[in-house]
């Protein structure tokens, strides 16, 4: 894939007509970018914005890119992947698997007592739905600096510590994991 | 068909033919439902075909009661208050975690919710006809003792 056609396709507009994302370093930059999995999101007259999915040690993470415009022609622009650590979690708990239990054996209590009652085969569904998004905000991670590719390593790095502690997990988890998410936050962010 | 045994496309087929419809159509199991009269009120028949991993195929032929029995009390209120009093004791907990140590957020709630369905009475077979002549002999007798299936309009 052509990324500067496929920029120019989105950025023509009488507003950017002398579009600074073609200057060699910066379109440098944004195919670098490209070969990365990233996708142009937004092409501003000073900063361009881009996004993608990684998956780092099994698991899906949003990155995002912000390319600033160099104040100097063919200088290398800064370029910064951030990732936010917003968790939606699904609600787990050793105290919530005695209560499942609980209601299991009184639908099969229950089933058997009205299937004795109407001299049928009686079925029934009971079902526990638990859940809440955490959603903690303005927990960015910045991994910026001039060479993309090394902004990139860093942030495989980073985010890849993070995810190996358990703090970065896109669903399902305990309370005891939210608990630790959130003491992770005070040090990491 | 996708379904690997062919018994699953006769049973399907046969329900069709008694005038059964699909209601869905799943990735391993058929529905279908069909209305019936018992003693001048509407029922709907619902049946299923899934498509077994093991063995001959299937069907799961019933019908709802219209309303939950009285199945309130005892230890199922017992439960309902453990789940709300663990709720409470999360939400409060994990909340404080939240204003001690992150500033930019705000406060979780915890949703929770128990769906208990109305009994159905089920049969399970390989012969439709049979299936249904059972279910028919059942639904009368319920009306006639005055349970009211679903969806017990009057025709």
């Amino acid at each position: 894939m052509s990324v500067s056609l496929d920029l120019r396709d989105k950025m023509v507009t009488q507003e950017y007509s002398k579009p600074w994302i073609t200057d060699g370093a910066v379109s440098r930059a944004i195919a670098a970018y490209g070969s990365l999995g990233f996708e142009t999101e937004f092409v501003g007259k000073d900063r361009l914005e881009m996004s993608g999915e990684m998956e780092i040690d099994g698991q899906q993470v949003d990155m995002y890119v912000l390319i600033d415009k160099p104040e100097v022609a063919q200088q290398c622009p800064y370029s910064d992947i951030s990732v936010s650590m917003t968790e939606d979690l699904e609600v787990e708990d050793p105290e919530l698997d005695l209560i499942r239990e609980k209601l299991n054996a009184w639908q099969v209590r229950k089933e058997q007592e009205l299937s004795d009652r109407l001299g049928a085969d009686i079925d029934m569904e009971v079902d526990l739905g638990l859940s809440y998004d955490l959603n903690v905000e303005g927990r960015t991670l910045h991994f910026g600096g001039d060479n993309p590719y090394e902004n990139m390593r860093r942030a495989r790095e980073g985010v890849g510590a993070l995810i190996s502690k358990g703090y970065l997990i896109q669903e399902g988890g305990t309370k005891q994991g939210i608990l630790e998410l959130l003491e992770g936050f005070r040090s990491t962010a | 068909m996708r379904w690997r045994d062919d018994n699953v496309r006769d049973l399907s087929s046969d329900l069709l033919t008694k005038g059964y419809t699909y209601s869905v159509c799943a990735e391993d199991h058929d529905k279908f439902k069909k209305l019936v009269e018992v003693r001048g009120y509407s029922v709907q028949f619902d049946a299923t075909v899934r498509d077994p991993e093991n063995g001959e195929a299937q069907v799961e032929m019933g019908f709802s009661l219209l309303r939950p029995m009285d199945w309130e009390g005892g230890i199922l209120d017992y439960l309902i208050g453990a789940i709300e009093s663990w709720r409470r004791t999360t939400e409060n907990e994990i909340n404080t975690v939240i204003e001690e140590r992150v500033v930019d957020t705000v406060p979780i709630v915890i949703e929770s919710n128990i769906a208990i369905s109305t009994p159905q009475v089920v049969y399970r077979g390989t012969n439709p006809a049979q299936l249904e002549e059972k279910l028919t002999r059942m639904a009368d007798k319920m009306v006639s003792r005055g349970y009211k299936l679903h969806p017990f309009e009057r025709l």
